[in-house]
């Protein structure tokens, strides 16, 4: 028996090594998976200016789905989506001419450091190095200290949704795909194809792929930073709308293609080599940063120490036009057998004609430690030379501005010859030369059932002085940072394959099915997994919306009304116009015993919204004042995004017939998301915290109960629901609570064939109002700023539709939509009304 | 039977692998067992990966590489 069943093996193994190229045998046709991370710099050396601004961090998530059409056809579905906030540098100067500096807010209370891009009264000696002039004496030192400046941005998000189709044949396959890029001032949209062809018993491979990728600029300058910016330079590029506003346009597309070979070398190597091209043309300049020009004009009488006057002006970068870019990449994998480890080498030569030529070697070693546990230790080492317009900043040795007089005794004044400046410049210090240097760590595992988990993290440091060759810029450009991620992926196919080997999981799944058919998607709390041991994996999204007039109560409201009363008894200067929010949320579920579900709910969240001036609203204060700043900044539209609150329950069964039961549902939201967010210092103001909406967490402990009844009669289901969100702390330590929630919730479904329902959901919500207000710096300027303008009573109708899949290799995935609509609306105090909401959610149960 | 000539490519494959002292043998496809796992991968971690070559590109000139397209501004 035992040789029969080796050599059955034996042949299994061997028609599957036969039938997947070797490149591709371990990726799996159909899987889902879920990624979030999260990336930070570290402080930044600014010598004796310290910045209290917050060094730049990115949040990130990411979907991916990847299925079977046919035998022969898959499909990819890839979303991404990053939101960012905190300060980069925006140019780089002498530390003498004061590019940072603190702004004073309060007796012995110092703020962020505004960018000073302009210095109309600096020093240099002779050989035009800086000159550091003593306040006290008034004795001039040389002081050749290079420093960046520092701007920091409000949160801004980026999404990106890409399709893929691909085909495979016997021995190649072929992608083609699609996707698109959307960020507030940069929009972009690509496709490529790529493909594979398989030889010499699919030991060797050729990869090739191309790609175009066209991409629109629509910047609008740092409204703070654009006066000091000299944008004669830049031509038509930089337009002025009517709020003053400068934008700055630009279009840029990319070319690029691949050919690669991978190579089996023996039984546990394998080797690839692949090279790469790609041609750019259009606006590749950075709208955000600047060049410093210090102008001196070499004909001035010296002082009296021989100190030369000169003034430094700041520039937009500008970089050329047209870049052709090539990469040399070689990839070897070799299998240690006495660890059953395997090794990774990479080497990545890259040369560009802007001048820079890069090193990149990394090594992975993957050590699996049995029972599905994986770790795997990295390094890497980066290493640039500088692009050939990179300068820490320029010197033009003219007079910025100087005033002769014509033969009549008139005062001339000429300003400086831009065409003395070189074609291109750039001081970003991504173009400078430097090496960088991370480590990291990633633990991996995989449970029996297709699951797997995997969390890392690694630290980045970056240096002039880790430059291949030494050479690199100067210790100011140094800086660390970390990025972490944790990401979850259920492989489908292996899913399916558990199930159709074990009766007792597939039962279960037709079961958790059967009773889960009409639930709409907006439900939660509403099933149990009923054997120890049995796991639930589920995503949901959830979009909602606000727009339309302004509502008080059940009515709209006229603007001077508005004005009036919602503010009181201050003034309202604006109201939203617009908000939506984006809510990702994964489900997952443990059984530990047959009478406890434990459930986890980490959520992801970005938020949106525009305001609007309202009619007869007082005159705005002038922008050197903080109210004024503020609501001169309304008319820009907020983003907020990152980690929401993580939702921890437990539920029971505690009622349950053939055809009727009844859940319990008890636990909360732990406060992990972000509710202290605050808006970027604007027109040297601090605009303190950003509306209440638009924070990420409640920032409070929250308790969710929830009791649920379903029950199902032949083809029709039915359930109700009902639960609340009491807050466990009076505030939050920004301040302030969200009001209690109570939810009635009831719904009626119907089956019209065994892997298609409809429904139809009422729901009742009665929200309380905000309670307590920010401490700290918050300015008043709008309706959304009043707690009593917050919560109310809510009727809505739900129409939703499910689907499960019977039988294939997906039997057991459900999926369901709901479209939640508004029609009641009775506001507490003023709010825009609601437009609706859709839910979306995938489960598995296994 | 007449032996096919090496064509073009095969004759690439054969120089590519002379680029490694190990040389290629000929691997039978029961022998392929070690390559097949899922350490052995050349993309072993693919996830982690898109989010550190999106973090990288953000940090560093030389980004790219590929032929996928995509990715945006990456403006900060």
């Amino acid at each position: 028996m035992a040789v029969i069943k080796k050599s059955k093996t034996l042949r299994l193994l061997t028609a599957a090594a036969l039938a997947l190229p070797l490149t591709t045998i371990y990726a799996s046709d159909e899987e889902a998976s879920f990624q979030y991370g999260h990336y930070e710099d570290g402080a930044r050396n600014l010598f004796n200016a310290q910045s209290g601004l917050k060094p730049i961090q990115v949040d990130s998530i990411q979907t991916n789905t990847k299925l079977k059409l046919s035998d022969r056809v898959r499909l990819a579905f890839n979303y991404t989506q990053d939101t960012w906030s905190g300060a980069t540098p925006i140019t780089t100067a002498p530390l003498a001419f004061g590019g940072n500096r603190q702004r004073q807010i309060a007796a012995n209370v110092l703020s962020g450091a505004s960018p000073y891009l302009q210095n109309k009264n600096v020093f240099v000696d002779s050989q035009f190095n800086p000159l550091q002039q003593d306040a006290k004496t008034g004795k001039f030192t040389k002081n050749t200290q290079l420093v960046h400046t520092l701007s920091s941005a409000s949160p801004e998000t980026r999404k990106q949704g890409d399709l893929r189709f691909g085909y495979d044949w016997d021995e190649a396959s072929l992608d083609v795909g699609a996707g698109t890029s959307a960020e507030n001032d940069y929009n972009s949209s690509f496709g490529n194809v790529g493909g594979r062809l398989d030889f010499n018993q699919k030991l060797t491979s050729v990869n090739f792929g191309a790609s175009y990728t066209a991409s629109e600029n629509e910047s609008m300058l740092d409204h703070d930073a654009a006066p000091y910016i000299e944008k004669s330079t830049f031509g038509t590029k930089v337009t002025s709308l009517p709020n003053g506003v400068k934008l700055l346009t630009g279009s840029k597309q990319d070319w690029a293609g691949s050919l690669g070979l991978t190579q089996v070398l023996n039984k546990s190597a394998l080797v690839e080599g692949s090279v790469s091209y790609t041609t750019s043309n259009g606006y590749m300049a950075n709208p955000y940063k600047t060049m410093a020009v210090l102008f001196v004009d070499p004909t001035q009488k010296a002082g009296k120490d021989g100190q030369l006057n000169g003034s430094m002006l700041a520039f937009l970068e500008q970089r050329p036009e047209e870049r052709q870019q090539w990469t040399e990449n070689l990839r070897y994998v070799q299998h240690i057998d006495a660890l059953d480890a395997a090794l990774h080498l990479d080497y990545r030569f890259y040369h560009d004609d802007w001048g820079i030529q890069a090193h990149t070697i990394s090594g992975d070693w993957i050590q699996p430690l049995g029972d599905g546990w994986s770790m795997t230790p990295r390094v890497r080492y980066y290493s640039q030379n500088a692009a050939d317009f990179y300068a820490p900043y320029l010197v033009s040795k003219q007079a910025a501005n100087k005033v002769t007089f014509d033969a009549g005794g008139n005062p001339v004044k000429t300003d400086y010859n831009p065409k003395l400046l070189p074609q291109n410049y750039s001081s970003d210090y991504r173009l400078s030369g430097y090496g960088a240097l991370s480590g990291g760590l990633t633990v991996t595992k995989k449970f029996a059932k297709g699951l797997e988990i995997q969390a890392g993290a690694e630290y980045y440091t970056h240096a002039g002085s880790l430059k291949l060759g030494g050479g690199g810029e100067g210790n100011y450009t140094d800086f660390d940072g970390y990025l972490v991620n944790a990401a979850l992926k259920v492989d489908l196919a292996a899913l399916s394959i558990a199930n159709s080997n074990h009766g007792e999981h597939s039962q279960h799944s037709q079961h958790a099915h059967h009773h889960g058919a009409g639930v709409p998607a907006g439900v939660m709390f509403d099933h149990v997994l009923p054997n120890a041991g049995d796991v639930m994996v589920g995503y949901r999204y959830m979009y909602a919306n606000q727009a339309g007039n302004t509502q008080n109560g059940l009515n709209t409201v006229a603007d001077s009304a508005l004005v009036n009363q919602a503010c009181a008894p201050q003034k309202c200067y604006v109201t939203p116009s617009e908000m939506s929010m984006n809510m990702h949320m994964l489900d997952l579920m443990f059984a530990p015993t047959d009478w406890l579900t434990l459930m986890l709910m980490p959520q992801f969240m970005d938020m949106h919204m525009t305001m609007r001036p309202l009619d007869g609203a007082p005159a705005t204060p002038a922008m050197t004042t903080a109210l004024g700043a503020a609501i001169i900044h309304a008319g820009h539209e907020h983003t907020t995004g990152g980690v929401g609150d993580t939702g921890m329950y437990a539920l029971f069964n505690v009622f349950k017939t053939d055809a009727q039961q009844i859940n319990v549902s008890l636990g909360g939201t732990a406060p992990t998301g972000d509710a202290e967010i605050q808006l970027r210092d604007t027109h040297r103001q601090d605009l303190g915290f950003i509306h209440y909406g638009m924070q990420l967490s409640s920032g409070t402990w929250d308790f969710k109960p929830a009791v649920t009844y379903t029950g199902n009669i032949d083809d029709w289901s039915f359930g109700t629901q009902l639960n609340g969100t009491k807050r466990l702390e009076s505030h939050n330590k920004a301040g302030f609570a969200l009001g209690d929630i109570f939810q009635a919730i009831t719904w009626g479904s119907y089956s019209w064939t065994n892997w298609l329902a409809t429904s139809v959901r009422g729901v009742y919500t009665l929200q309380g109002s905000l309670q307590g207000a920010y401490r700290g710096v918050y300015h008043q300027i709008g309706v959304m700023d009043y707690g009593r303008n917050y919560g109310g009573r809510f009727v809505d109708v739900g129409f939703g539709i499910n689907a499960s899949m019977p039988n294939g290799s997906l039997q057991g995935n459900r999926v369901s939509f709901e479209w939640l609509q508004p029609v009641h609306d009775d506001v507490n105090g003023c709010q825009l009304p609601r437009e609706g909401a859709l839910s979306a959610t995938w489960s598995y149960a296994f | 039977m007449k032996a096919n000539p090496p064509t073009p490519f095969k004759k690439g494959a054969f120089f590519f692998c002379l680029l490694f002292l190990s040389g290629c043998s000929s691997v039978s496809p029961w022998e392929r067992g070690t390559l097949a796992k899922s350490q052995m991968s050349l993309e072993p971690a693919p996830l982690q990966n898109s989010l550190r070559t999106h973090q990288y590109g953000s940090r560093e000139a030389a980004s790219g590489g590929g032929a996928a397209g995509g990715g945006g501004c990456g403006c900060y």
